[in-house]
């Protein structure tokens, strides 16, 4: 796993014309917001949905006077994405001004870092399934602030902004123009995000605007040099990358292909319409002064910083699949449904972990799977269906570790299974109690499974000649009436292995 | 007893500690001067009712024996450190109105150390000026006259033009300057007075409206170097709101003055742009360099080369910083704003009408230099320079312990001189420049008087957080000197 | 360095500094005038110099991650031109 450049196991899909083949070139620029308390420059809240301007400090307001401090975990979160994100560190970074004009921006320039960013080049694999995988490389990450929010639909002409998200920490991370899809694009984005979720440095929460993305597209002849990139700015979902990219690729060959010349220019996504239109072109673009902020002296890290933090990385996700693919053996499928966040995971890891100390330290591979089934088929479905969330859930890891072994110790069937989970979702009482409480304990007792058979050969005398004379499919209507004179609990295996014995007897 | 307003801030401090005076009575007459001398325009702003409030508390701490360094001491500050509830507007129309809803770090040290604010006082608007013309609230009048042109109105000096009128011409004890290029020490040479900007970090820079943040830097105006050590000790400290303030010990500077210059070694520049200034400021280098001998200190040669170009890297840097700095004064959060039909209208026709035509050119240039194609041959160019500077004063600093030169080529001109271009008056900085460049500690000391019957100042520059060499030193040059201030030379009443 | 009127506008453009046309020449000929000044810069060789970085405090001040600020909302818009429920309010804007 030192893939350092750009890499893929398959071949991307091109776009076919009449005559021409056209491949798409896409890169990526993310606005992270960094989970932190206080904001990257002020100690103002960083709460989403506060009354306005609560949360906005006279340093966010950009008011006379007022200097930046920077946000010391702020700084960690950033270290600790490039580290997440196999990234160089730089020892010494520095903070630029971006300056323009808009009433969100209060100071009319954006701390930023556009010479010396905190992080340099790193890269990341993508799975798109299975089989094929993709590695894109990081050009860089920065540190700035967010801008304040303008609402234009609370009056007929006027625009109102709150500064409450102004001052908030954003990481950007810049990519390679790696990726040669829509769906390599959207596939990125989702990873990202889930590794920023591991590693606790963003929310990943996209309707509350945590993660957006700007998304650079060009398109190409296959081998051809790159063509003229269009960027798209703002878009929050990956879905909206997929039409956003889907509408460019189409638009650009259409220009092209028509004897004319792509724009390089930005434009919009309107999520409505599936479309994007122009925003400011080239020749219009900002001139955005860069400087160095003289506000704020060189963010200089050492090395035992960096290690420290190193140090405290949780297992990530592209670890955590392929471990779970291979200690535990689980199909890809269900090892990509749990490594794909950090919560799923913790949870069924939990599972596994009350496993574990209860078997001296082993999990085999037949409960880590059953655990998995009864995790992602049984409890994902009541939770979906109760519109709950896994931390919501009454069953816990351990209610599902002990369940598991009920029914692998032969306790209950996994029938009643089902039974009983139902119960503990809606009480909360550990599996066992439940069994307990309910009489659900299978019967294993061979002379009460055998006095129940002799009840159903009695009363079905008739079907036990049909059966020995040929009928054998009749054989699972005598099982149903065992179970149903059992009230369920007889242990499936005997009550086959009984029947037979004694249907063939005669 | 003597007259109050003639008092040094030292001596006032020893009639109130000793009850000899009150502090409401020392802030009454103070109250009552300014008021008698409102056509110098040293103030913009008069907290009478404040001063006397603060006065008040000063007299009941000192009588029951609870006060504060700097108890009951009436002084003055620049309007450019915001003050929590006393309008704050850097001299500028953009900012007539602003009422700061915090106290800047220096002013809050200063309250904290006891002393009474009588009220703000004029300056250049946003500190861009060297002769106190561009402020919004019209000029600031030196209090000195030519003896040859008694009712000429002079400049006292810019950008702390009214701190530095309001100081010599006994309106209070002190006041509070700040120094970018030359703003606190040029107007202390012009009238007369003592100005200390300290080293780059030495004071907070929090609260206090910024013009160039990596050369803006807050010191007093005194009418002594013992009173400029003592307001500096109250000013100085880290503040950990401000990144570039530094986490040093600040030293009882007072404790440097009377101290000898036995043995000191002081360096000369022998560079020829060094002789750009006329003959009465030779003559007061010679005498000057005449007094350190006799003082027992030793003489040097030392070559500032290359801070021959600080002025031009200067003008890149600060208006560079100034341009984004007041990129915030656009009529949405606070200030002037002109009407407007979109927001474009309102941010041209707001910072088109706020800001005066200095100001004004200095954003346009500072913008020129940083947009694209210009940064590297400007901007960085300059930083580079900026870095030679400071390399030239690590080598003399090498051989001495502190430099001699003048503060400013002339003494003071009269209001409406040198408006003829811009850069006519950029060259009033031309030794002053080099050590903001450098973040350098000096002190300007008066040492002589011009032909015209003009006071003349003398500048010392001394490595970074050195600051008691220079009242060591400038001690000396003021004991020798025999200066007289401005009331005591009767030049007017 | 020539600043001709329409340099002059562009920058004010940039800087957001309504100049009135009758003004433009005088100013293009003081921003010449200072930027013929400062263009005596280039008379020095300092290819190989690092420019400078931080005068006196070389490494940035980190704070720790408290909350310890905010909650004046009625100071942040008060001195405002122009507020309304507590938000600063400007001609609308059309994107």
């Amino acid at each position: 796993m030192n893939t350092t450049g750009l890499k893929r196991n398959y071949t991307p899909d091109t776009y076919k014309r009449e005559h021409n083949e056209w491949e798409v070139v896409i890169g990526m620029e993310v606005h992270a917001q960094v989970v932190s308390q206080s904001k990257l420059f002020s100690g103002a809240r960083t709460v989403f949905g506060s009354e306005p301007n609560s949360q906005a400090s006279f340093i966010d307001a950009a008011f006379p006077g007022m200097l930046p401090v920077v946000n010391s975990f702020c700084v960690d979160q950033a270290i600790k994405t490039g580290l997440g994100l196999n990234a160089v560190i730089n020892l010494e970074s520095r903070f630029d001004r971006k300056n323009y004009f808009y009433p969100d921006l209060p100071a009319g320039y954006q701390i930023s870092q556009f010479y010396s960013p905190i992080v340099g080049p790193g890269w990341v694999n993508v799975h798109l399934d299975e089989l094929r995988t993709f590695s894109l490389r990081i050009n860089h990450i920065h540190l700035e602030q967010d801008a304040g929010k303008s609402f234009h639909d609370q009056h007929p002409d006027k625009s109102y902004i709150d500064l409450n998200r102004a001052g908030i920490a954003l990481m950007e991370i810049v990519t390679e123009p790696d990726m040669r899809s829509k769906e390599e694009a959207a596939a990125f984005l989702k990873t990202l995000r889930t590794i920023l979720r591991y590693l606790g440095t963003c929310d990943g929460n996209m309707e509350e605007g945590s993660l957006r993305a700007d998304v650079n597209i060009s398109v190409r002849q296959p081998g051809a040099t790159l063509g003229t990139r269009v960027e798209v700015k703002n878009i929050n979902s990956s879905r909206f990358t997929e039409q956003a990219i889907e509408f460019e690729v189409f638009r650009q060959i259409e220009i092209i292909e028509s004897g004319g010349r792509v724009d390089q220019e930005t434009r919009l996504f309107d999520s409505i319409s599936g479309k994007t239109r122009s925003m400011r072109s080239k020749e219009d673009a900002q001139d955005y002064r860069y400087m160095p902020d003289p506000d704020l002296p060189p963010l200089i890290l050492n090395l035992d910083r960096i290690e420290r933090i190193q140090n405290s990385l949780p297992e990530l996700p592209d670890m955590k699949l392929e471990r779970l693919q291979k200690d535990y053996g689980l199909p890809y499928h269900d090892a990509a449904l749990i490594a794909s966040d950090r919560e799923i995971a913790a949870y069924y890891e939990e599972c596994l972990n009350t496993e574990s100390k209860k078997h001296e330290g082993k999990v085999s591979g037949d409960k880590a799977k059953m655990i998995a089934n009864w995790f992602i088929g049984d409890l994902f479905a009541y939770l979906n269906k109760a519109n709950l969330e896994l931390k919501e859930s009454k069953i816990t890891p351990a209610h599902l570790s002990e369940l598991v072994n009920l029914i692998y110790n032969g306790t209950i069937s996994g029938k009643i299974a089902k039974e009983v989970f139902d119960l503990v979702w809606s009480s909360g009482e550990s599996p066992s109690k439940v069994v307990k409480n309910q009489g659900m304990q299978q019967i294993t007792d061979s002379s009460a499974i055998e006095a129940a058979i002799a009840k159903v050969i009695e009363q079905n005398q008739d079907k036990v000649q049909e059966y020995q004379s040929g009928k054998e499919k009749l054989f699972g209507f005598f099982v149903g009436q065992v179970m149903k004179e059992t009230d369920g609990k007889a242990n499936p295996q005997m009550v086959n292995e009984f029947l037979k014995n004694k249907l063939s007897a005669g | 007893m003597q007259n109050l307003p003639d008092l040094t801030l030292s001596e006032a401090r020893q009639l109130l500690t000793s009850k000899k005076i009150s502090a409401t009575e020392l802030t009454a007459e103070f109250l009552k001067r300014i008021e008698a001398k409102a056509s110098w325009n040293a103030f913009v702003t008069v907290t009478g009712d404040l001063a006397l409030a603060q006065a008040k508390d000063s007299d009941a701490r000192l009588a029951r024996g609870d006060a504060r360094p700097l108890e009951g001491l009436p002084i003055a500050h620049k309007d450019i450190f915001c003050t929590k509830g006393v309008r704050t507007t850097a001299c500028s129309l953009i900012l007539a109105n602003f009422i700061p809803p915090y106290e800047s770090g220096v002013t809050q040290r200063l309250k904290d150390n006891g002393t009474v604010m009588l009220g703000k006082t004029n300056m250049d608007e946003f500190a861009m000026g060297s002769a106190n013309v561009t402020s919004h609230f019209g000029p600031a009048v030196n209090p000195w006259k030519p003896k040859e042109n008694p009712t000429q109105n002079l400049v006292p000096g810019g950008s702390s033009g009214g701190s530095a009128a309001a100081v010599t011409g006994g309106l209070c004890l002190g006041a509070t300057g700040t120094d970018t290029g030359g703003s606190i020490r040029q107007p202390a040479a012009y009238t007369g007075i003592v100005g200390m900007k300290p080293t780059y970090g030495r004071c907070s820079r929090w609260g206090m409206i910024a013009f160039a943040s990596s050369l803006d830097q807050a010191g007093p105006l005194a009418k002594s170097v013992k009173d400029s050590a003592i307001l500096l000790k109250a000013m100085a400290g880290h503040d950990s709101r401000d990144s570039t303030s530094a986490d040093m010990h600040v030293p009882d500077f007072e404790q440097a003055i009377g101290q000898s210059v036995k043995g000191l070694k002081v360096g000369i520049p022998s560079d020829d742009w060094i002789n750009e200034c006329n003959d009465d400021i030779k003559t007061m280098t010679v005498n000057c360099i005449n007094w350190f001998k006799a003082a027992g200190a030793q003489i040097f040669d030392v070559q500032l080369s290359y801070a021959k170009h600080a002025l031009e890297a200067y003008y890149v840097i600060a208006s560079a910083e100034a341009s984004t700095n007041l990129s915030r004064y656009d009529g949405v959060r606070f200030g002037l704003r002109a009407e407007g039909r979109n927001i474009n209208d309102i941010y041209q026709n707001t910072r088109g009408e706020g800001f005066g035509a200095e100001v004004r050119r200095r954003i346009l240039v500072g913008t020129y230099v940083l947009s694209a194609g210009h940064m590297e041959a400007y901007y960085q160019r300059a930083r580079k320079i900026q870095s030679l500077i400071k390399q030239n004063f690590i080598d003399a600093f090498d051989k001495v312990n502190l430099i001699l030169m003048p503060t400013a080529p002339s003494g003071a001109f009269a209001i409406g001189e040198r408006q003829d271009d811009p850069v006519t008056m950029y060259l009033n900085d031309i030794f002053t420049v080099p050590v903001n460049m450098a973040g350098l500690p000096a002190i300007s000391v008066p040492a002589g008087i011009d032909r015209r019957g003009l006071p003349l100042g003398v500048q010392l520059i001394a490595p970074g957080f050195q600051e008691e060499v220079l009242f060591r030193a400038g001690h000396v040059i003021e004991s020798s000197s025999r200066f007289v201030s401005w009331h005591e030379k009767g030049a007017i009443s | 360095m020539k600043i001709s009127d329409r340099d002059v506008l562009k920058i004010a453009g940039l800087a957001k500094i309504k100049i009135l046309s009758g003004e433009i020449p005088k100013i293009a000929a003081e921003v010449e005038k200072i930027i013929g000044f400062i263009d005596r810069l280039n008379e020095i060789d300092c290819e190989e110099v690092e420019p400078l970085s931080g005068i006196t405090v070389n490494r940035a001040y980190e704070r720790e991650d408290i909350v310890d600020d905010g909650d004046y909302a009625d100071d942040i818009v008060g001195n405002a031109p122009e507020q309304a429920s507590n938000m600063f309010a400007v001609p609308k804007i059309v994107e």
